[in-house]
């Protein structure tokens, strides 16, 4: 067999995956905005701590 | 679909006027050649209008690209993509029992390198075509595919496939 033979038995795959393929796009910079949420909510926890120190 | 089941001809030309551009860039980026090419859609056409009735596509436009795909590989002489995944072929393996193997496999990964590899293989889009569409770099493109066909290669060997 070749790389052609697997192209050719990509033909056979499920059609929910050619229909994704097609119409779907990866959802870009979730992992930016969780770890841009985990930042803020380090810095919010850590200036409640300082404020409760201060206080 | 109630065209094809009426038995409407009308039913090839609003096929033509919502698919027949996509399928007419799939098959001509298989055959490089845009005669054929156009000669791969109108026998697209003709297949789905001898399958339905009685067969009733779930995911018509996959449906229709199945088809025209296939039509445009049997004509194909060559297509220069496929050196990419000669170090994935088996030695020895009927088209059957590759494309279940293929299609575990494409369950196996994230959604995104899925993404990736279909448009790359299964629409053979180019390297740049791939990264525009996604927003990414071309490299980040490259490299996931180079990951990608590596799995590939790790899971046929997995199941016992001799590459």
């Amino acid at each position: 067999m070749t790389g052609k033979d697997i192209l050719m038995a990509l033909g056979s795959i499920d059609r929910k995956y050619i229909q994704e393929a097609e119409f779907e796009v990866p959802e870009k910079g979730n992992r930016k905005r969780l770890l841009a949420a985990t930042i803020l909510i380090g810095i919010v926890m850590l200036a409640g701590c300082g404020l409760v120190l201060c206080s | 679909m109630d065209l094809y089941w009426a038995r409407d001809e009308d039913a090839i030309r609003q096929t033509d006027i919502a698919y027949g551009k996509k399928l007419y860039i799939l098959a001509n980026k298989i055959l490089q050649h845009q005669e054929d090419a156009q000669q791969c859609v109108n026998d697209t056409y003709w297949n789905a209008w001898e399958m339905i009735p009685p067969h009733t596509p779930n995911h018509f436009f996959a449906f229709l690209a199945k088809l025209c795909r296939k039509q445009a590989f049997d004509r194909a002489e060559q297509v220069p993509l496929a050196k990419e995944l000669d170090p994935c072929a088996p030695k020895d393996r009927t088209d059957t029992d590759l494309s279940r193997l293929l299609n575990l496999f494409l369950g196996s990964i994230s959604r995104e390198n899925r993404l990736i590899f279909l448009r790359r293989y299964w629409y053979l889009d180019t390297i740049p075509e791939i990264a525009q569409r996604f927003g990414c770099s071309e490299h980040r493109v490259k490299s996931c595919l180079n990951r990608t066909r590596g799995r590939l290669q790790t899971f046929l060997q997995k199941e016992g496939v001799c590459l």
